[in-house]
């Protein structure tokens, strides 16, 4: 990983420190999370999101990656795993584009032509940039902690395409939800194999 | 409503941020591009005149416009290919695949398997191969000191002969 993409993540990772712990004083005070049920009533949340991703593509040496999705998540489990705990699972499916910059000109195969005998040759790479699609399905599970405050973990699995390629990648990511009223969040990921920023609205 | 123009007015601001960011490294002319270690790497030149190396790893390659030079070496599948007056060296593999236009110079030693498709004015040298296979579009020269060469011309032809382990399409030099 270059020295440019570990400070940004260094720097991501400790804004999400100090977000944490801005937070968690006002926070023990209305803590809702021994309260199971005491949240914002929903069957489905549709996310739209901005994607950032320090990772290199899941098949070729590239640069860092942005882009855009979108998750809906539904409700499976009102009552989640843990009965004394205010908790919650559901299961996501969602759509996102990430756009790769290239990396030193290196990068995947993209058009392979064949010699008379058969032998491939490359003609054609992403050395200068490459795009993916991923389409991820991810298990949900959401701890209401405050009656601003949720947060989740997301374990899963996508599928990934790019130009001539399939290929399925593991989802993991950490996320937290700031929520305006019972209908509209704000919502962070932090993960593989991406970060997004986005907006939740609560259906 | 207004859900419906919060979702789009996201949307327009991901996109314009999107097409106002900068794009990373490239490979350049006259610059010196590598890959090496891991399974696979293919090196791509932003125009002519790249000098790419390719080495220690399952599959390679580079790609490259005009005037190029290129050197595959340590992988188990190489290809290369280039437009005209390509310098292209592949060594070392299990199979190397080119494909580059007129005046490529080619040489492919120490490996098993070189299929080459070379533009007109071309020469290949092939040395300490299992097989060596080159299709020429155009006349071209084709040196196997070590046997183990089957040269073909433009219409399926085969080469001419000129003696000392040398073919050629469209008369020895």
């Amino acid at each position: 990983m270059s020295q440019r993409r570990s400070t940004r993540l260094s720097l991501l990772v400790l804004s999400c420190f100090a977000l944490v712990l801005g937070v968690s004083a006002r926070a023990q005070a209305q803590s809702t999370i021994r309260v199971p049920g005491q949240r914002p009533p929903y069957s489905f949340e549709l996310e739209p999101h901005l994607l950032l991703t320090p990772f290199e593509a899941p098949d070729g040496p590239s640069s860092d990656g942005y882009g855009l999705g979108v998750r809906g998540t539904i409700e499976l489990a009102p009552d989640g795993f843990i009965p004394k705990l205010n908790d919650s699972v559901g299961i996501g499916f969602g759509l996102d584009w990430i756009h790769y910059d290239g990396l030193g000109g290196r990068g995947y195969c993209r058009r392979f032509e064949y010699t008379p005998q058969g032998v491939p040759v490359c003609v054609e790479t992403s050395a200068h940039s490459s795009n993916y699609v991923f389409v991820p399905v991810v298990m949900q599970w959401n701890f209401w902690l405050h009656r601003q405050w949720s947060v989740f973990g997301e374990p899963g699995l996508a599928l990934s395409h790019r130009s001539g390629d399939f290929g399925v990648v593991p989802v993991f990511a950490a996320g937290g939800r700031f929520h305006f009223n019972d209908s509209v969040a704000l919502t962070m990921r932090i993960g593989y194999p991406s970060f997004s920023f986005g907006v939740s609205f609560l259906f | 409503m207004r859900r419906v123009l919060a979702v789009l007015g996201f949307f327009l601001l991901g996109s314009l941020c999107a097409l106002g960011c900068t794009s990373g490294d490239n490979c350049s002319s006259g610059q010196h591009c590598e890959c090496s270690e891991g399974d696979q790497c293919y090196l791509g030149c932003d125009d002519d005149g790249c000098d790419q190396s390719c080495h220690n790893m399952n599959r390679c390659g580079t790609v490259c416009g005009d005037d190029c030079s290129s050197n595959c070496h340590d992988v188990q599948q190489c290809s290369q290919s280039c437009g005209s007056g390509c310098g292209l060296e592949c060594a070392h593999t299990d199979s190397c695949g080119v494909i580059c236009g007129d005046n490529c110079r080619l040489n492919c030693h120490d490996t098993k398997q070189c299929s080459a498709e070379v533009g007109p004015n071309s020469e290949v040298t092939c040395q300490a191969v299992t097989s060596c296979t080159v299709f020429c579009t155009g006349s071209c020269v084709v040196n196997c000191p070590n046997k183990g060469c089957e040269v073909k011309c433009a219409g399926n032809t085969p080469a001419t002969e000129c003696g000392a382990d040398r073919f050629a399409c469209g008369g020895c030099p």
